[in-house]
């Protein structure tokens, strides 16, 4: 590529290392720190070094999809721990299971944008500058040119005058200005020209581009500190206060406002959903999820009604509710030897599969002779395997029955230690129905009674549609995500930005197009005038050569057709 | 619409692979590309009639959205895109390697494959793959953002590093870097051609063995 001085004014700063700019070397040795912290920056702000960190950047996210990380799947990191128990501390030392928050990753990306404000911060100088200078001034060897074509016109004897000439210049600059040509005039005794530049909007896509990328970076780090997301269960009928407390989990950010939670509240009216039907495809497959919402603001007796769904989270006061998940919340009733309730609770069960097989954890810690803990399934539909085992065939309710496996001894809630109500901490206890005891699981239809062992009390699980008229036996829950993320139109704003910087960075051609007519007197004959046309692309540009000659036979034929007369006649090429 | 699994997207993808193929015959000269394209939408198509089948299910709650035919459209789109730049990325390496060849001299006559001859010249190939790619990673870039802003919808958050999220990045990342790599000093040529081909591979680790073998939120393969 040339580069001579004239031209790199207008063109962009680049890299160093860029095919489009001129080569430098280390500094030479004896120099000072000065000049090396410039060497330095300037290693860091070329392009193999930016394509180096992009390259290490793609490589190093990898990890982050082969180990389970945190932040998406929490669970798979305990799993992991808990299938490789020694090998589990060592991945953890490299960060392996918080890959994208890891020191290493940090690194990469931090210097790699360093590298881009480095390399943007002074083409965008440079650009502003180029988009006010005019054009460059007409190179003295057009044939030179990536597109060039040249053409001898015959001059009307005693008729055409330098007049004209510059005239005929004036209606390609003219036409190049309606085509988004930027074009400057340099004109002297024999030859005049125009010189035409478009496509800084080239340039400008790209520091957009970059740019926004930055912004999308900046917005991310700022923002997450200020976010958070909660995780609540919600059965049917019941009222959820937005508390901290009243969650099941709760991520707040770094900078979060712990007083900024709005305390609504919100009670699940319903929840539908509908499965598709035995014996066509997809059979029991789950959809149309909605579950229907009632809101009350504080302080306030107007009730609002919402429904939320699958891809359509509603906002409430500036945050999302999101609708998760949906499972079968059995109520389940104790009673001690005497008859008296010890326990009466819908208790969400957790769905273990796409037949709604549900585990649930029932804790009862007094009352009782001791405190007592049940495992529980609960099958929505039951069927039996050969060997004699419980499964769901089916997610809907149409056959309901829970199995219970009884254990008695310390639940471990004594000392205020925070338990899961969906597990159940067997160690300090004793199991005394179901597995290797050889007396059998509980096993409840809706409306049975069973005995609990050792004469403890009785276990009811209860038919909502005997006693409370319900349209099911057992009420569903849905589980929500409630959040705030108050990046998230920013980032949606630069990545747009960022999208149509590319776009325009990437396909639109900037070009240089000169135009030049210099008079041939020969010793005999004629005077000529000789017109070329060159162009000159930077960057990728597939049309330039058609955009050149397209433009010499436009530009030919416009001034042979002036009038009154014609002036100029086609002579031999 | 036909892309709610693995089956149905891999019929969508050879599909648009070919689409645009003849609809870039119009302005460029692509022919040598033929059997490449043909061949490579006969294997994908016979391999995912054979290992992805399933049959026609509802489509599941969390697909039922006007995110599905944006995100999975540009996404396939993109794919087509990158797999003829991949294509024309090999023809530029053996191209190049039949031309180091001739300039040492060795045995003029008969050198090489004899198709090869036939074909434009390696620079020739490689801008074309170059056009080819970026419009690739535009659309690429589009599968991102509106996975994104879907994610966003359905699962409440729009970015979170599952899986496919990751390896979406990673291309995307690559193909950055392919971009890049043409314009830097020392990398144009056959080190870039090799990053094309390095991206085409994680498009297909990504479809492949991401969605078969790795556990994340896009688990939509169809296949147990």
């Amino acid at each position: 590529m040339s580069n001579s001085r004239s031209e790199s004014d207008t063109l962009p700063a680049r890299p160093s290392d860029h095919v489009d700019s001129v080569e430098r070397g280390a500094p030479e040795s004896g120099l000072g720190w000065r000049a090396w912290l410039r060497w330095a920056w300037r290693q860091l702000t070329n392009m193999r070094t930016a394509l180096m960190l992009l390259l290490l950047m793609a490589v190093a996210a990898i990890p982050g999809s082969l180990f389970p990380q945190r932040q998406a799947d929490p669970n798979g990191v305990v799993q992991y721990y808990d299938d490789n128990p020694e090998l589990a501390p060592v991945i953890d030392n490299f960060q392996l299971f918080d890959v994208y928050n890891s020191a290493w990753f940090s690194a990469i990306y931090l210097l790699l944008f360093v590298s881009l404000i480095g390399c943007i911060i002074p083409r965008i100088k440079h650009h502003a500058k180029a988009l006010r200078s005019p054009a460059p001034k007409t190179p003295a060897r057009l044939e030179r040119m990536a597109a060039h074509s040249s053409h001898e016109l015959h001059l009307v004897e005693g008729r055409t005058s330098d007049a004209d000439i510059e005239q005929a210049i004036t209606i390609a600059a003219t036409e190049l200005r309606h085509r988004g040509y930027r074009t400057a005039r340099y004109d002297n005794a024999k030859t005049w020209s125009v010189s035409a530049e478009r496509g800084h909007l080239r340039e400008t896509g790209n520091l957009v581009f970059h740019s926004a990328l930055v912004g999308v970076l900046v917005t991310v780090l700022l923002s997450s500190g200020l976010n958070y997301t909660g995780d609540r269960v919600i059965v049917a009928g019941t009222t959820f206060v937005n508390a901290e407390s009243a969650y099941s989990s709760f991520a707040p950010g770094r900078f979060f406002d712990r007083d900024s939670l709005t305390p609504y509240a919100m009670t699940l009216d319903g929840f539908d959903v509908e499965y598709v039907e035995p014996g066509r495809p997809g059979a029991g497959q789950a959809g149309n999820f909605a579950a229907h919402l009632t809101f009350r603001e504080p302080g306030s007796e107007e009730t609002r009604a919402e429904t939320v769904r699958v891809n359509a989270p509603i906002t409430v006061d500036g945050d999302r509710v999101y609708l998760l998940g949906n499972g079968y919340a059995p109520l389940i009733t104790i009673r001690n030897a005497q008859g008296d309730i010890v326990y009466q609770e819908p208790q969400p069960f957790l769905p273990q599969d796409s037949a709604m097989t549900s585990l649930g954890v029932v804790k009862v810690p007094d009352g009782l002779p001791e405190q007592v803990g049940l495992i529980g399934f609960l099958y929505p539909t039951q069927s039996t395997l050969e060997s004699g085992a419980s499964y769901s065939v089916y997610p809907d309710l149409i056959n309901p029955r829970v199995t219970f496996n009884v254990f008695t001894g310390d639940l471990g809630i004594d000392d205020g230690t925070p338990r899961s109500v969906y597990q159940l901490d067997t160690e300090s206890m004793t199991q005394i129905t179901g597995g290797d005891t050889g007396v059998d699981s509980i096993e409840l239809t809706p409306g049975d009674t069973a005995d609990l062992p050792d004469g403890m009390g009785t276990i009811t699980f209860e038919d909502l549609t005997a006693t409370e008229g319900a349209d099911e036996p057992v009420k569903r829950f849905v589980s929500l995500q409630i959040q705030r993320d108050t990046g998230a139109t920013w980032v949606l704003i630069f990545s747009i930005l960022a999208t149509a910087g590319l776009i325009t960075g990437l396909l639109v051609p900037r070009r240089r197009l000169w135009v030049k007519a210099s008079l041939i007197t020969p010793a005999i004959g004629d005077r000529k005038l000789r017109i070329e046309y060159a162009g000159l692309a930077r960057g990728e540009d597939p049309g330039l050569e058609r955009a050149v000659t397209q433009f010499s036979e436009t530009h030919l034929s416009m001034i042979a057709e002036q009038s009154p007369s014609p002036l100029f006649k086609k002579g031999t090429p | 619409m036909p892309w709610a699994n693995m089956y149905e997207f891999a019929l969508i993808g050879t599909l648009l692979i070919i689409a645009v193929y003849l609809a870039a015959l119009r302005w460029f000269d692509l022919r040598f590309l033929g059997v490449f394209i043909a061949g490579m939408v006969v294997f994908f198509l016979g391999g995912s009639a054979m290992s992805f089948y399933v049959e026609v299910t509802p489509l599941m709650d969390p697909l039922k959205s006007i995110w599905l035919i944006i995100h999975v459209f540009v996404a396939s789109l993109a794919t087509a895109l990158f797999a003829i730049a991949a294509g024309l990325s090999t023809m530029q390496l053996l191209q190049a390697r039949r031309e180091r060849q001739r300039a040492r001299g060795a045995g003029l006559a008969g050198l090489g494959r004899g198709y090869l001859r036939t074909l434009p010249n390696s620079e020739a190939l490689e801008t074309l793959a170059y056009r080819f790619a970026i419009l690739g990673f535009i659309f690429w870039t589009f599968t991102l953002i509106a996975g994104a802003i879907w994610a966003n919808e359905s699962w409440g958050r729009y970015w979170g590093f599952d899986v496919k999220e990751v390896w979406t990045f990673v291309i995307w990342v690559l193909y950055a870097g392919y971009i890049h790599a043409r314009a830097t000093r020392g990398w144009r040529g056959t080190k870039s051609a090799w990053l094309s081909l390095i991206g085409f591979a994680a498009v297909l680790f990504n479809f492949t063995i991401v969605n078969l073998l790795f556990k994340g939120l896009h688990a939509y393969s169809g296949i147990s």
